[in-house]
């Protein structure tokens, strides 16, 4: 009886009540920066600070090879927080709840903060998107409830970092939050499992009180109708590097290392001790002159393949089918249906119908190919044949190469073109078909989508591979790296570095400029690796020794592929050495 | 009969969730089931009442394992003498950060300042949580031998102060004894498991001693309120400590830090150690 007699008194009391398991409203660091990691979360923390992180042998890698320079780079220097940082950094949190506008339910927590990007929590029991979706610094987040905890799952994160000293977080990372209310404090558990970077899981908490203070912070004023001020970001000139430079150090040159242990007193080997650096047992042996080391990454598992064909709209008319080959990009429109690439001729029955499916049918007017190779160029016979004949548009070379190798494409007309570009204008929208050269291949294409702001890139990115050079086919790194910088040229980030002009690869998922400017930083840098080796006289064999790809096999190392990590090396060096 | 808060949570599952606002869908409900359940049956005899170890629904007892993740600085190695970083600190409690003096604390016997109850759990350590009786749990620390006595039936301190002081515990829990989003949220979104109740512990009573192994002091005066909880992830099981240390004396304002531990399957890492009385750091430079 007392428990029904408290019914309706809840039920007037609602907004109240709920606040115990409500976390709606504005929430704040205490001390604006927390009582944790001050001097890490205020003016950041030191190069050479990766006690305490789980990180193994590729994490520290790619922390030991971070410059401080790189926020410099015009397409970093908007670069966000990232959601496994964004409630450790110096920010007020803004939690509100979104409704659905006819069911009236919560389909969604949003969690605003000054780290610089909204976050929304989807709480509808929708999925994750497909593993071809675009990624972004935020991911994609699911929550439910379990008891008075709210559990947040997050996917499709960017490359990211746990301190801002470097220390990585890669694309494959998937974060779970745990949000839990007591009295006026809001804990929030961050969970972080990166099988690229990680050894084990990364654990965070962070506290947050309510109402504090009063927003604005930091001296930026924030409404909710403008958005935090950190939005506006916009990358300037800040350095005379020339175009394409990505400062990073050199495995073993990093002297801020050494700079580090002296000031806090610690060995050198305690800095790279990884994951054993987190428990208790490690204060004890600080005094020892050697000690652990940080275990080398496990093999990372492949992503789940798709099972046959999907699509994913990309933009009002621009679609993408993987799983036929290379990546097929379908334009529709009221004069018909222009596609980049055509898949491998074993697929291209499914291809046809699932372009019927997004089409009808209209006829396939056009078919560019970015580059001769199968996977590109084997379902131009059948797809060119729907209706009316295709016109198939590629550089000369690609004809050329498809002659060579007496491809069935081979023996249709082509209209190939000989200088730097090709236009033409189709279903409301300019289409430019931009010559790369000797990048994958010798007769590579980008084509850029002006109105739907979007670019193929073909060969040149393989998002789960380092870029297939193919020498034999005039590809070269030269050309890999001019041809990435070209497209980072023609994109543009919508805000903080990420979406707007969308990338289309060859392979793999969908890209924005940040995650193109993180394939270009990877290839330079291993270009540099590699450089350097060469001018130190050092062999092809102690330069793999020294395992140059170790802090990016993870992602781009397709496990099972016949284009390895060691292989791309080989090549690069095989080059570099031609040209000195 | 008694009217479980899980039959609520049904009971309001089942509500309609379009237009009608809540609240009347409550009432109504609420009006049509006191006839039927208002009435207790002849006979009932109502459930006497649980102790705390039986109306536990968290259960937190086990070895776990500090995971220091943060302050790694400041946690792991002593600072410098006077470093009270993060710490908000008032003037005298920097006066007498600066003065700290740990041959005096060994002279003196009190070797130990750096593991009372209000900077024990900020220790690189392990700990053995179990429940002394049905009322009272222990929390035991390698790191300093340590125990600390978690009373659910709060009795009377004892009058001379301690490192671990007196420690009244409380299992937190929805209000009103069922969830609220049986009535106010989406009934699909009704918890997945039992709820998860938490436990505050308020610890006063405490021997003055230090928030960090480099001296940071807090005073006899100290109030330490913590808030433990549980999470199960990554095939892990991980135990949070949000602690709340206010500190007239020494503090500007409130102190509050978390700390996460992970659970180990035994004590055979248990490495019982007496409480150790840092070395001072030199300083540290550039700063």
């Amino acid at each position: 009886m007392k428990t029904l007699t408290l019914i309706p008194v809840a039920c007037l009391l609602g907004s109240a009540v709920f606040g115990q398991v409500d976390f709606s409203g504005e929430w704040d660091h205490p001390g604006m920066f927390g009582h944790e990691d001050v001097t890490d979360r205020g003016a950041g923390p030191e190069i050479g600070d990766y006690m305490g992180l789980p990180l193994n042998a590729a994490g520290l890698r790619k922390a030991e090879s971070y410059s401080g320079s790189w926020l410099g780079v015009p397409e970093h220097q908007c670069t966000p927080h990232p959601a496994a940082y964004q409630t450790w950094g110096p920010n007020t949190l803004v939690v509100s709840k979104r409704y659905h506008p006819v069911q009236r339910v919560v389909e969604a927590i949003t969690l605003d903060g000054t780290f610089g990007l909204d976050r929304i929590v989807w709480m509808d029991g929708r999925p994750h998107p497909p593993a071809t979706a675009l990624h972004s610094f935020s991911g994609f987040s699911t929550g439910h409830w379990e008891g008075d905890t709210l559990v947040v799952e997050t996917s499709h994160l960017k490359m990211g970092w746990l301190r801002r000293n470097g220390t990585p977080t890669s694309e494959r990372a998937r974060m779970t939050e745990y949000y839990q209310r007591f009295d006026n404090y809001l804990l929030v558990t961050t969970i972080l499992e990166d099988p690229v970077y990680l050894s084990e899981p990364f654990v965070r908490t962070t506290e947050y009180e309510m109402n504090v203070r009063p927003v604005p912070v930091l001296g930026y004023p924030f409404t909710r109708n403008d958005g935090p001020t950190f939005y506006r970001c916009f990358p300037g000139e800040e350095t005379t590097a020339e175009k394409g430079y990505v400062p990073h150090f050199l495995p073993g040159t990093n002297f801020l290392l050494d700079e580090f242990a002296d000031k806090y007193d610690l060995p050198r080997w305690a800095m790279a001790a990884g994951s054993v650096s987190m428990y208790p047992e490690f204060a004890r042996t600080l005094s020892d002159t050697a000690g652990a080391s940080a275990a080398m990454p496990a093999p990372v598992p492949p992503l789940p393949a798709s099972e046959g064909l999907q699509s994913l709209q990309v933009r009002d008319r621009l679609w993408l089918i993987t799983g036929a080959g290379a990546n097929i990009t379908v334009q529709v429109g009221d004069e018909g249906v222009l596609l980049v690439d055509s898949g491998s001729a074993a697929n291209a029955e499914a291809v046809r119908a699932e372009i019927r499916r997004i089409a009808g049918n209209k006829p396939v007017r056009y078919i560019i190919n970015t580059n001769w190779q199968e996977a590109h160029t084997g379902g131009n016979v059948l797809l060119s044949d729907e209706g009316q004949r295709a016109a198939i548009l590629a550089h000369e070379n690609v004809g050329l190469r498809l002659a060579e190798a007496e491809s069935p494409a081979s023996a249709l007309v082509m209209d190939t073109y000989y200088g730097d570009n090709k236009t033409l204008y189709f279903n409301g929208e300019a289409i430019e078909i931009i010559k790369v050269p000797n990048a994958h291949t010798d007769g590579d294409s980008l084509v850029f989508f002006r109105g739907s702001d979007v670019v193929v890139a073909g060969g040149v990115i393989d998002t789960a591979s380092f870029p297939r050079i193919d020498s034999g086919q005039g590809g070269s790194i030269r050309g890999e790296l001019a041809a990435l910088n070209r497209i980072l040229d023609i994109t543009v980030a919508e805000t903080r570095g990420q979406g707007g002009t969308l990338v289309i690869p060859g392979h793999g998922r969908l890209y924005d400029e940040a995650d193109v400017a993180e394939y270009r930083d990877m290839v330079t840098i291993i270009r540099d690796r590699v450089q350097s080796a060469l001018d130190s006289s050092t062999s092809l064999a102690d330069l793999q020794a020294a395992q140059p790809v170790l802090d990016y096999a993870g992602v781009f190392g397709a496990p099972g592929s016949d284009w390895t990590g060691e292989r791309f090396v080989e090549v690069v060096f095989e080059q570099l050495a031609d040209a000195e | 009969m008694r009217t479980s808060r899980l039959s609520l949570q049904r009971l309001f599952a089942a509500a309609p969730r379009c237009a009608a606002p809540r609240a009347i869908a409550c009432a109504l409900l609420a009006l049509a089931g006191s006839a039927a359940l208002a009435q207790p049956p002849p006979g009932f005899q109502p459930p006497p009442p649980q102790s705390p170890r039986e109306a536990a629904q968290v259960d937190i007892t086990g070895y776990w394992v500090a995971l220091v993740t943060e302050d790694w600085l400041w946690r792991m190695v002593a600072a410098p003498k006077g470093d009270v970083t993060s710490i908000p600190v008032n003037p005298r409690g920097r006066q007498a950060a600066n003065q700290w003096d740990p041959q005096q604390d060994v002279a003196s016997g009190e070797q130990c300042r750096a593991y009372g109850a209000a900077g024990l759990m900020r220790l690189p350590l392990r700990l053995h949580i179990t429940w002394q009786d049905d009322s009272t749990l222990l929390i035991e620390s390698d790191a300093g031998e340590q125990r600390r006595v978690l009373q659910f039936a709060p009795g009377a301190a004892t009058a001379d102060a301690s490192w671990q002081g007196h420690s009244v515990a409380a299992w937190t829990r929805a209000v009103g004894g069922f969830d609220m989003r049986a009535i106010f949220g989406d009934p699909k979104d009704l918890p997945r498991g039992p709820l998860k109740a938490g436990l505050k512990v308020v610890t006063d009573h405490l021997r003055p001693g230090y928030l960090r192994l480099n001296g940071v002091p807090y005073s006899a005066e100290t109030r330490l309120t913590e808030y433990f909880s549980r999470i199960s992830a990554a095939g892990n099981d991980y135990l949070t400590v949000l602690s709340v240390v206010n500190d007239p004396v020494y503090l500007n304002g409130a102190f509050v830090t978390s700390s996460q531990f992970k659970r180990e399957p035994d004590g055979a890492r248990w490495n019982p150690q007496p409480c150790i009385t840092a070395t001072p750091a030199a300083p540290r430079g550039g700063e």
